[in-house]
């Protein structure tokens, strides 16, 4: 423990406490904005520490990474648009809240279950870095694939009310994932010859498309009826509306304990992303709760599981990247550079060579958590007023800000072209009561599923017997055949419910 | 409502069966010998989306239960909206490449403003200054790129 107490005293100079909180404030800003996610915040702030010494810079670029991870949220509650793929759970519940009068209770869930996640994974980095990397080493495309193949069958969780359609989303979101240059061969698959679909079908103007615009296009299409809401959505009539309760914290707190958990394990391996963890968190919560028809309507829990893992998934990803120097992620794939631009080589070297520097970074993130804090309450009070705005007035600079951010992350005309297609197909969707979120699950697992799946038969030599070697793969596959049963059970007994009344 | 779910599960079956037939042989080659072949998951996909279309359909047609979503109609605002949203950002883009990223940018936010309702003059000055100085700022300050 000695270098990282010797960490925390050089983090505790107000010059580098200053620079963690301004990359927490600056990346909490950044993520509020649709389609700027932490990795492009990461990327445009690198250039803004060359003349820093090491420590400041990489404790400023970890804070704008775990500020903007959280920051997304708050696009997704008020506007229903997330700032990244990670946060559309998020909008899920939070977006009817909002439209409840209850966004300062769901912008506070939010933030606190992004702070626990945030430094439940920390500490995890801290005290299990070394052991849980080394083990990591061990995971193969076979335990990878039983992992996703678990998290699709959350889809059907997701969607237990109608499994059918649940599942034909999820099958359409797994089939526009193999749209592109399929990785073994390089073959070009579903492009219909147009190039810029090789590097496949772009997710965030696609998320935007599906849950922003589709949501503006009911909006305008309803405009009436929505005047008529504005007065009461504007402000909910009790404090308590504002404010987490007794109540909201007894249903948020598992979902924010199983939310950080689901969050590290998904850090840890490498690939899989933000975007899993918050969905499989959002799923875990669902399937877990007594009155799952709530969810989509406005549970608090699902706010808080989809943030407390997505949060959680930043720390974790570091856990590869600085024990072995595997990147976990995209945001520790470009930390990667700002780490060695730095003088700082992640791996295990790096513990040996530089620990009081290693002490340093975790004292950092764990006053990046605090500070993430702090400045979430502070800019809250900021965001929350966005509800009281008509939504007339706020539709079209939402609109605006959508076709900059499909314009930035899906290059250029091309990235617009594809939000609107998704737009159309995300109205079609929600009006025939396919699931959006399922499609975008498919999605999102899709190709790593693929590229598993493939590499998992040529490992077993086509012969399934040989599972018997991957204990931990087969452990997945038996709790999805559980899942599958559980789900399907639930859809039954739905069904009939539904008939009884 | 049962006529949708039928209607929307046999359009599903049959968008899979042109996948299968047509568009997936045409556009995703064979592969190479040895190789697990590139259409392997595709195709499974679609065989999935196939047998979910025919059971969505047959349960609306002939079995009892009817799943608890129940679809409405679009009404004729949605169905305008959905025609005249995507139109407006189409023609905003025309207009990008003809006049530049200002009277596009002030096209999209004016026309959606009118489209939501929005008769307040100076709500329909402030709102494309405002988020065209808020684009500048994101787009040509902080990120240092350009639109157009």
């Amino acid at each position: 423990m000695t270098p990282i107490l010797a960490g925390f005293a050089d983090i505790l100079n107000p010059v580098t406490l200053l620079w963690v909180a301004a990359g927490v404030a600056i990346g909490y800003l950044v993520g509020a904005l649709p389609g700027l996610g932490k990795a492009t915040a990461v990327a445009i702030a690198i250039p803004l520490t060359f003349a820093l010494p090491a420590l400041p810079a990489i404790a400023f670029l970890i804070g704008i990474a775990k500020g903007s991870a959280a920051g997304s949220a708050v696009s997704a509650i008020l506007l229903n648009v997330p700032g990244e793929p990670s946060s559309a759970p998020t909008a899920l519940d939070g977006y009817p809240l909002a439209r409840q009068g209850k966004a300062g209770k769901a912008l506070k869930a939010a933030l606190y279950a992004s702070v626990l996640g945030d430094l439940g994974s920390t500490l995890a980095l801290v005290v299990l870095a070394q052991p849980i990397a080394s083990y990591a080493l061990s995971i193969t495309p076979v335990e990878i694939c039983a992992v996703l193949l678990f998290s699709l069958t959350f889809v059907a969780g997701l969607s237990a009310q109608s499994l059918a359609k649940g599942l034909v989303a999820a099958c359409l979101g797994l089939l526009a994932a193999t749209v592109g240059l399929e990785i073994e061969s390089g073959l070009p698959r579903l492009t219909f010859g147009d190039y810029r679909l090789f590097d496949g079908i772009p997710l965030i103007p696609m998320a935007i498309g599906m849950l922003a615009v589709g949501e503006m296009i009911l909006q305008a299409g309803n405009r009436a009826a929505l005047d008529q809401q504005g007065a009461s959505i504007a402000k909910g009539a009790h404090p308590d509306d504002s404010r987490m309760t007794r109540d909201d914290w007894r249903r948020s707190a598992p979902a924010i304990a199983r939310g950080t958990a689901i969050g590290i394990g998904v850090g840890i391996l490498p690939g899989l992303g933000a975007s899993v963890g918050s969905f499989l968190s959002y799923g875990a919560a669902r399937a877990r709760a007594k009155e799952p028809e709530r969810f989509g309507t406005g549970a608090i829990e699902g706010v808080a599981a989809s943030e407390s893992a997505d949060n959680a998934v930043v720390p974790a990803s570091l856990i590869p990247l600085f024990a072995l120097g595997i990147p976990g992620s995209v945001i520790a794939a470009i930390l990667i550079g700002a780490f060695m631009l730095h003088g700082v080589a992640p791996g295990p070297l790096m513990f040996a060579q530089q620990p009081r520097l290693v002490g340093g970074i975790y004292a950092a993130m764990i006053a990046a958590s605090l500070a993430l804090l702090l400045i979430g309450m502070t800019l809250q009070g900021l965001f929350a007023q966005v509800v009281r705005v008509p939504t007339r007035r706020v539709v079209p600079v939402v609109l605006f800000l959508c076709v900059i951010g499909a314009w930035l992350e899906g290059g250029g005309v091309f990235g617009v072209q594809v939000m609107l297609v998704f737009a159309v197909l995300g109205v079609v969707f929600i009006k025939l009561g396919f699931s959006v979120v399922n499609f975008l699950i498919g999605f999102v697992v899709g190709r790593t599923f693929e590229l598993t799946f493939r590499q998992s038969i040529q490992i077993l030599g086509r012969d399934p017997w040989n599972l018997i070697h991957h204990p931990i793969a087969l452990i997945f596959l038996a709790l999805t055949a559980i899942a599958v049963w559980r789900f399907t059970r639930g859809a039954r007994s739905t069904a009939r419910k539904s008939e009884e009344t | 409502m049962r006529a949708t779910e039928t209607i929307a599960g046999l359009a599903l079956a049959a968008f899979a069966v042109v996948l299968l037939v047509w568009v997936i042989p045409a556009e995703i080659p064979r592969g190479f010998s040895g190789q697990l072949s590139p259409r392997l998951v595709p195709q499974v996909a679609v065989a999935g989306i196939l047998a979910l279309g025919l059971w969505i359909a047959g349960a609306a047609l002939f079995g009892g239960r009817i799943p608890p979503h129940r679809p409405g109609p679009f009404s004729r605002g949605e169905l305008s909206a959905l025609v005249a949203l995507p139109a407006l950002v189409l023609l905003a883009l025309w207009v990008l490449g003809l006049g530049g990223p200002l009277p596009a940018g002030a096209l999209l936010v004016t026309g959606a403003a009118l489209m939501m309702g929005e008769r307040n003059p100076i709500a329909l000055v402030l709102l494309p200054v405002g988020s065209l100085a808020l684009g500048w700022l994101l787009l040509y300050r902080i990120l240092g790129t350009t639109v157009g």
